[in-house]
C-alpha cells in the first residue's frame, strides 16, 4: 500500500504546510510607538520585577516589553509587517514574537493585520482566537470582527465580519451580530487617523441605497406624465360661436367668425397639450 | 500497513478534546444578553451591542411622510403649493446568489394624498426586481432591474397609468474619513413600456452625492441628480435637475425618522411639462 494515501502522510504534509506558512510570517519581534496620548508607560520585565518609564513616539517595543496606559491615555503601535495596534485607557498590552500573539492583560485595543502576513493570535483574559488578515476590536471579554474572521480556540467556532464573541459571566461564549451603526464608534477608531482596512461593504451606511433617491418619481409618473397632463389640463373644447350682429344702420350683412382652437402640438392626436410656451 | 486504528485514535483524541471544552461551551445567539462594558471601554472601542435585526432575507417597511410642496400641479413655477401625505408599505426580499451576484425584490403599495388638490391623489402598486453584480469589493456595482407598476387616481377611480420599466445601471461608493463618509455616484438607463402609450419613454439618469454619518444614529445625505427623458410615442423630452438633502435619524434598528428637502427643475419641450418645485418634509419609517 502506498504511504501517499495514508492519514499519517496527509497529517505530515499538513504539518509541513502549516510550518511553511508560519515560517513565511514575519515575527512580531518589535513594534514602534507611533503616537501616545497622556500617560502611557513603557515597561520592561526582568525576572519577577518590572521597570517602567514614560513611553514616547518612536520608542521600540520588543516582545519582552509591555505598554501600560492610565485613564484617558492611549497609544498606537506599528509592526514591521504593517500591523497596527491601538491600545485604550487603563490597558496592559504585550505581544509574543514568533507566535505573533497580541496579548491583552487588561483594557482594550483595536487592531489591523494586513492580509497575507501570516495572521496571528489574540489572547485576552477570557478569550483566545486565531486570526488572519483582520480588523477588529478587543476587550477583556469580547472580540468584535470588522473584517476577515477569527477562529476561537479551542472550540474552533468561527467569528465572521460583523460578529462578536463574548465570554459571559457563566463561562459560556456567545457569538452574535453587532449593531452595524456602531462599528466606527470609539476613540481608537480615529486615534492617529482612520484605522486602515475597513472594508467597503461596511461603508454602505444604512439607508444609502440609491434606489431610495427616486422616491418622488411616483408624483411625476402620475401627474407630470403626458397622460397626467392630459387629464389635469384637458384640451379646450371648441365652443359654438354666434355671429355678431352688426348695427342695423350698416347695410352689410353679418359675417360669422370661425372659432380658432388653441394651437395644438405635434401630439395633438394624443390630447392636444398646449405648446404655446415652447421649450423652456 | 493498517491505517484504521491510527485514524480511529485520531478521531477519539479529537472527541476527547472537544469533551474537555464543555466548560467553554459556545453558541450562536439571537440574543447574547446585555453588553457588560465599562464606560471607558465604550469610550475607546464603542458599544458592542447585539444587532436585533437578524439576518432574515425578508424585510418589511411601513413609511409615512408629510411633505410641503411649492408646486403640487407639477407645472409652471411654484404657485400651487400644497401639503402631501405619502404613506408607503413595502415587503422586500434580498438574497446573495453566489460570490458576485445578489437578487432583490421590492414590492410596494404607495399613495399620495393631496391636501387641497384631492383630484390628484392616487394609489400605486409596484414590484421592482433587481439583479446586482459586483466583481470585487470596492468596484462599481452593475445591476439590471425590471419594474411593473400601476397607479390609480382617486378621482377617476380607475387606471391613471401603468408600465413595465427595464433598467440597467452602474453605481459606486467610496468611503473615507474613517468610514464615516461615503461619496457616491451612479448612472442608469431605463425603458418604460407604458399604457397609455403616450407615457412610454426612455430615461437616462446620473447621480452624484455625499453621505456622512454625523453621529452614531444620524446620517446626512446630499446629492444632485440629472435625468433626461424622451417619450417614445409623443413629441416630448425633458431635462430634469434635482438637488436634495436628507437627514436620517435612527431611533433604533427598526424605527427611523427622515427630514428631507428637494428642489426640482424640470425643463420640458412641452410647456405644461416644465416646472420648478421646492419641497420639504418629515417622515417616519418602521422597518423589520
Amino acid at each position: 500500500m502506498s504511504h501517499r494515501n495514508s492519514p499519517a502522510f496527509l497529517a505530515a504534509s499538513l504539518s509541513l504546510l502549516v510550518a511553511g506558512s508560519a515560517l513565511a510570517a514575519t515575527p512580531y519581534t518589535q513594534a514602534t510607538v507611533t503616537r501616545t496620548e497622556n500617560k502611557v508607560s513603557y515597561g520592561t520585565v526582568k525576572g519577577d520585577r518590572s521597570n517602567t518609564r514614560p513611553a514616547e513616539p518612536q520608542d521600540v517595543v520588543k516582545a519582552m516589553n509591555f505598554l501600560l496606559s492610565e485613564s484617558d491615555s492611549r497609544a498606537e503601535l506599528k509592526y514591521d509587517d504593517g500591523t497596527i495596534v491601538r491600545i485604550g485607557q487603563n490597558t496592559i498590552f504585550t505581544f509574543e514574537a514568533n507566535s505573533r500573539t497580541l496579548n491583552l492583560k487588561k483594557g482594550t485595543f483595536v487592531f489591523f493585520i494586513p492580509k497575507g502576513q501570516g495572521g496571528g493570535t489574540i489572547k485576552t483574559p477570557s478569550l483566545t482566537a486565531a486570526i488572519t488578515g483582520t480588523v477588529g476590536k478587543v476587550s477583556e471579554n469580547t472580540i468584535a470582527i470588522l473584517d476577515g474572521e477569527v477562529v476561537l480556540k479551542p472550540s474552533g467556532d468561527v467569528v465572521r465580519a460583523g460578529e462578536f464573541a463574548r465570554r459571559n459571566p457563566d463561562g459560556t461564549i456567545a457569538i452574535g451580530k453587532f449593531d452595524p451603526l456602531k462599528i466606527f464608534d470609539g476613540k481608537l477608531m480615529t486615534f492617529n487617523g482612520p484605522l486602515p482596512g475597513i472594508p467597503e461593504k461596511l461603508l454602505g451606511l444604512p439607508l444609502l441605497d440609491m434606489k431610495n433617491l427616486w422616491d418622488l418619481d411616483s408624483l411625476d409618473r402620475v401627474i407630470n406624465s403626458p397622460s397626467g397632463l392630459q387629464h389635469f389640463f384637458p384640451p379646450a373644447t371648441p365652443r359654438p360661436v354666434k355671429a355678431t350682429p352688426e348695427p342695423r344702420a350698416t347695410p352689410v350683412p353679418a359675417t360669422p367668425v370661425p372659432y380658432t382652437p388653441p394651437s395644438l402640438l405635434q401630439g395633438a392626436g394624443n390630447g392636444g397639450i398646449n405648446n404655446s410656451g415652447g421649450p423652456n | 500497513m493498517n491505517t484504521r486504528p491510527f485514524l480511529f485514535a485520531a478521531l477519539l483524541s479529537t472527541s476527547l478534546l472537544h469533551a474537555e471544552d464543555g466548560k467553554t461551551y459556545s453558541y450562536r445567539s439571537g440574543r447574547a444578553g446585555v453588553p457588560q462594558q465599562s464606560k471607558q471601554e465604550v469610550e475607546d472601542i464603542g458599544e458592542i451591542s447585539e444587532s436585533t435585526g437578524g439576518s432574515s432575507k425578508w424585510r418589511m417597511n411601513f413609511a409615512t411622510r408629510g411633505q410641503y410642496t411649492s408646486n403640487a400641479a407639477l407645472t409652471g413655477n411654484h404657485g400651487s403649493d400644497d401639503f402631501l401625505f405619502l404613506p408607503t408599505f413595502e415587503v422586500g426580499y434580498h438574497t446573495p446568489l453566489g460570490k458576485h451576484f445578489s437578487f432583490d425584490l421590492s414590492t410596494k403599495i404607495e399613495s399620495a394624498i393631496f391636501g387641497d388638490r384631492s383630484d390628484r391623489s392616487f394609489i400605486g402598486y409596484s414590484a421592482l426586481a433587481t439583479l446586482d453584480y459586483t466583481y470585487k469589493e470596492g468596484l462599481p456595482r452593475a445591476y439590471v432591474s425590471v419594474e411593473p407598476y400601476r397607479y390609480d387616481g382617486f378621482d377617476r377611480g380607475e387606471l391613471a397609468t401603468q408600465a413595465v420599466g427595464f433598467t440597467g445601471g452602474l453605481d459606486w461608493g467610496h468611503g473615507f474619513n474613517a468610514g464615516r463618509s461615503v461619496v457616491f455616484t451612479g448612472s442608469s438607463y431605463s425603458y418604460y413600456l407604458a399604457d397609455p402609450s403616450v407615457d412610454s419613454r426612455t430615461s437616462y439618469r446620473a447621480v452624484g452625492g455625499l453621505a456622512h454619518q454625523i453621529r452614531t444614529n444620524l446620517t446626512g445625505q446630499a446629492y444632485y441628480a440629472y435625468q433626461y427623458t424622451d417619450y417614445a410615442d409623443f413629441a416630448r423630452h425633458d431635462n430634469r435637475h434635482v438637488l436634495a438633502g436628507n437627514l436620517i435619524y435612527q431611533f433604533n434598528e427598526h424605527f427611523f425618522g427622515t427630514m428631507s428637502t428637494t428642489w426640482v427643475n424640470n425643463d420640458s419641450s412641452q410647456a405644461r411639462g416644465s416646472y420648478q418645485s421646492f419641497g420639504g418634509g418629515l417622515g417616519l419609517t418602521l422597518q423589520y
